[in-house]
């Protein structure tokens, strides 16, 4: 099971929402029960929001998830394109879920990334005006005659590891944040 | 626990590089409604890797409530080593089904879920003590896919290998991907045979010293048309070029591409057959091509699965005015004949050992 829980869109859903109708009822109720002596105690209306008490479910039946950190269609490298987020955005996010999630047996940890896209490929992933000249070059021999350049692998080395260096950075908060995740 | 998607055919993946750094492979493939057709299985074999788990959770828009989409795609996924398989969404997959309609069918998709967890809820775990033993191996071009750009339905040489990988699935010669960077010297020698497609660049060092131990052990390898031939030495010309699939007019949304595709590799796969017929047997026999097998092992037993995917044979202009193919599978019964030395058959399913109508054929 994979939910998208570390988005912009979904990180709310770890708690009630201020409306009148969500985290409202609940303090009208525990106002309510703290004033009437003979009522139930006020910790009754504690609960955890319906995202937390789906994932207690999952816990129950032996099912587990994983959250998804990246937004739909995120660029590669990360700031590009859609999705635009800082490293302080991203960290806490992994920080919230996973040290709210880390009660729940459910949680196992994260899939990072469901869908992130190259903004910066083949050649515009040289990372210089003389770089990319060179890698055009070469790869048109490539494709023209076969012949391999070593600087096919230095520009595709670094767009390919767009996505494998901020997973090396995701992994190592949530190792720190949730050890054992 | 970490996983990541590639996403599956986006051209930054390369899956000994992408998935590198984290525990899980997750075979997530966002297709928005009609996936290309048999990318389920093929996104197992290409993207899984040694030692990881893969879990698969493909998009049912299109299941109608037969199960026929369902069944095929899970356990194509399933016969070639996922280690989990569920779908993208709720069930049902919109959220809701349309039941006022008599001719619908979609009322029976909760229950063809329910039928396809409750079997791999019981018969999952086992399923991942197997191991697939192909006879045959797809070498990946860690440098084909370095310049691969934007052809078919990913990347050019992505598609090429898809296309083959599913023709020799349609043989009945189900085929393993080989990374150079999981390659040994004798990675491949292990193997009955080879085929190199879309090699059009010198080769690896790694590779190309693989394939000289292969061919010492007596591996016939083998090389399709897209190969630039002026490159490889000791190799088979196979008579068929993987490269149909990016001319089709139309591989994005269209459910027509399922009844075109299976034709592309039904063609190849008789090729195919008679280049690898004197290499080796294939796992089975069966005479319909579009049931698919594959055998996997633990120990000394041997299990062989067939899964149906049938299309149906008729145009587009009559199906549509009923169904789609993505939703429809032909239902059947098919005569299969085991190797030789298959000994004690059992079928697994039925907790039974299989009494043959005939030697070797069993139906």
């Amino acid at each position: 099971m994979v939910d998208r829980l570390g988005n912009h869109t979904n990180l709310p859903l770890l708690a009630w929402d201020n409306r009148a109708e969500s985290q409202g009822i609940l303090t009208a109720l525990t106002d309510r029960l703290h004033a009437d002596p003979v009522a139930v105690a006020p910790e009754r209306a504690d609960l955890e929001s319906p995202t937390l008490q789906r994932i207690a479910g999952y816990s129950a039946d032996g099912i587990s998830q994983m959250d998804i950190l990246i937004y739909m269609d995120a660029g590669l490298p990360l700031g590009t394109g859609i999705g635009e987020r800082s490293k302080e955005d991203l960290t806490a996010a992994i920080t919230r879920v996973s040290t709210t999630l880390q009660p729940y047996p459910a949680f196992r940890g994260w899939s990072w990334a469901a869908n992130w896209w190259l903004t910066k490929h083949l050649a515009d992933g040289a990372n210089s005006p003389e770089q990319k000249t060179a890698y055009i070059a070469a790869v048109k021999l490539a494709r023209e005659q076969g012949k391999w350049d070593p600087v096919l692998d230095t520009v595709s080395d670094q767009w390919l590891h767009y996505a494998v260096a901020k997973q090396a950075y995701f992994n190592d908060v949530l190792h720190t944040v949730a050890p054992g995740r | 626990m970490t996983a990541v998607a590639g996403p599956y055919r986006a051209p930054q993946v390369y899956p000994p590089v992408t998935f590198s750094n984290v525990d899980e492979v997750d075979l997530h493939y966002q297709a928005e409604q009609i996936a290309p057709p048999q990318t389920a299985v093929h996104n197992v074999d290409y993207q899984r890797r040694p030692g990881k788990r893969a879990w698969g959770h493909p998009e049912f828009w299109n299941e109608s409530g037969t199960g026929d989409m369902l069944f095929t795609t899970l356990f194509q996924m399933v016969m070639r080593g996922a280690d989990g398989v569920g779908v993208s969404s709720g069930i049902p997959p919109w959220g809701y089904q349309m039941g006022d309609d008599p001719r619908n069918t979609s009322a029976g998709i909760p229950t063809a879920f329910r039928a396809c967890n409750r079997l791999l809820a019981q018969y999952g775990n086992w399923c991942m003590t197997l191991k697939n033993c192909d006879s045959i191996a797809i070498p990946v071009s860690g440098r084909m896919a370095r310049i691969d750009q934007w052809g078919g339905i990913g990347g050019q040489h992505f598609t090429r290998l898809y296309e083959a990988y599913n023709a020799c699935l349609y043989a009945l010669y189900p085929a393993s991907f080989v990374y150079v960077e999981d390659m040994k010297p004798d990675t491949l020698a292990q193997y009955k045979a080879v085929l190199l497609i879309d090699q059009r660049v010198e080769l690896e060092p790694a590779l190309a010293d693989a394939l000289a131990q292969a061919r010492k052990a007596g591996v016939r390898i083998f090389a399709d048309g897209t190969c630039r031939s002026e490159l490889l030495t000791g190799v088979t010309p196979l008579a068929l070029s993987c490269n149909r699939v990016e001319k089709d007019p139309s591989v994005w949304q269209d459910d027509g591409a399922y009844y075109r595709f299976p034709q592309y590799f039904r063609a190849h796969a008789q090729v195919l057959r008679q280049a690898l017929a004197p290499v080796c047997p294939p796992v089975a026999e069966v005479e319909n091509p579009e049931i698919l097998l594959s055998a996997r092992s633990s120990g000394a037993g041997r299990f062989l699965f067939l899964v149906n995917n049938t299309m149906l044979d008729m145009p587009p202009a009559l199906l549509w005015r009923m169904n789609m193919y993505i939703a429809n599978r032909l239902p059947l019964v098919a005569p299969v004949k085991f190797p030789a030395s298959a000994g004690a058959v059992y079928d697994v399913f039925a907790l039974r050992q299989v009494a043959y109508p005939m030697p070797g054929r069993w139906q």
